[in-house]
């Protein structure tokens, strides 16, 4: 009876949420998972590109196919990196600091979506640049300072690493 | 806080005012610069202030809360209302 009184009120915003338990495994965050996978869908966006130019057959659709799928996954992929980290490590006092953090993580589910739509190089470009952003302000909120270099491979994109 | 608390539980909680006491124990919402509003058991009083912890072996260590200070330490639970009922605390 109480707890449905109080649930009502909760409803109609009069209660104050407080956390009283965090997930498990606590505390492990990395955007690194994110940014591979955001250069990942570049690289397929490559791929897809130059296969263009490779004659039709069985060959060339097989490659399209795979390309396509693994697109598909890893811009996916990015989704879920940063939404986890957005929706479990950000919390009141961190948004506060970055109050940008919504609106750069709604922008990487838009690019990133745009990158599974279709093959265009600056979707996936531009999802890269969003990701090494969030990356950053990441990394400030655990006291890391952070470099940008070309990963090691292709298509070797400036990357955000934290200088650990 | 489970399993004292439990996912969308009602905490009712009476201020900190300048003459309340707070001695390990005490399940209290503090306003964490790290982690938001969270309710946390007092480990230890010290000079410098509180140590929080919570009371399941997966919470948030006491080390990684860290010493919360007075002004920190915003409310302590008097009633928990659930759905299993309502129970005074400490109980």
């Amino acid at each position: 009876m109480i707890h449905s009184i109080l649930s009502t009120a909760d409803k109609l915003g009069l209660v104050k949420s407080a956390s009283a338990h965090c997930d498990i495994p606590c505390g492990i965050y990395d955007t690194g998972p994110a940014l591979i996978a955001a250069v990942s869908v570049v690289r397929m966006m490559d791929i897809l590109n130059e296969a263009q130019s490779k004659p039709d057959g069985a060959g060339k659709a097989n490659l399209i196919a795979r390309n396509v799928a693994t697109k598909e996954e890893e811009a996916e992929k990015v989704k879920h990196e940063i939404r986890v980290i957005w929706g479990d490590y950000f919390k009141a006092p961190l948004i506060e600091q970055h109050p940008n953090i919504h609106a750069l993580t709604h922008a990487i589910m838009q690019k990133a979506s745009a990158c599974k739509q279709d093959v265009h190089r600056e979707d996936g470009l531009a999802l890269v640049e969003l990701v090494n952003e969030f990356a950053e302000i990441f990394w400030k909120t655990k006291g890391k300072d952070t470099v940008r270099k070309d990963c090691p491979y292709a298509p070797n994109l400036p990357v955000v690493y934290p200088v650990l | 806080m489970s399993p004292l608390l439990e996912d969308g539980d009602y905490a009712l909680m009476r201020r900190i005012s300048r003459r309340s006491t707070i001695k390990v124990g005490d399940i209290v919402l503090i306003a964490h610069p790290k982690f938001g509003d969270i309710i946390k058991r007092i480990g230890v009083v010290t000079a410098d202030g509180y140590v929080a912890e919570g009371i399941a072996a997966q919470s948030v260590s006491a080390a990684e809360i860290g010493t919360v200070g007075r002004d920190d330490v915003l409310a302590k639970l008097v009633w928990r209302v659930s759905p299993r009922g309502v129970r005074r605390v400490p109980v």
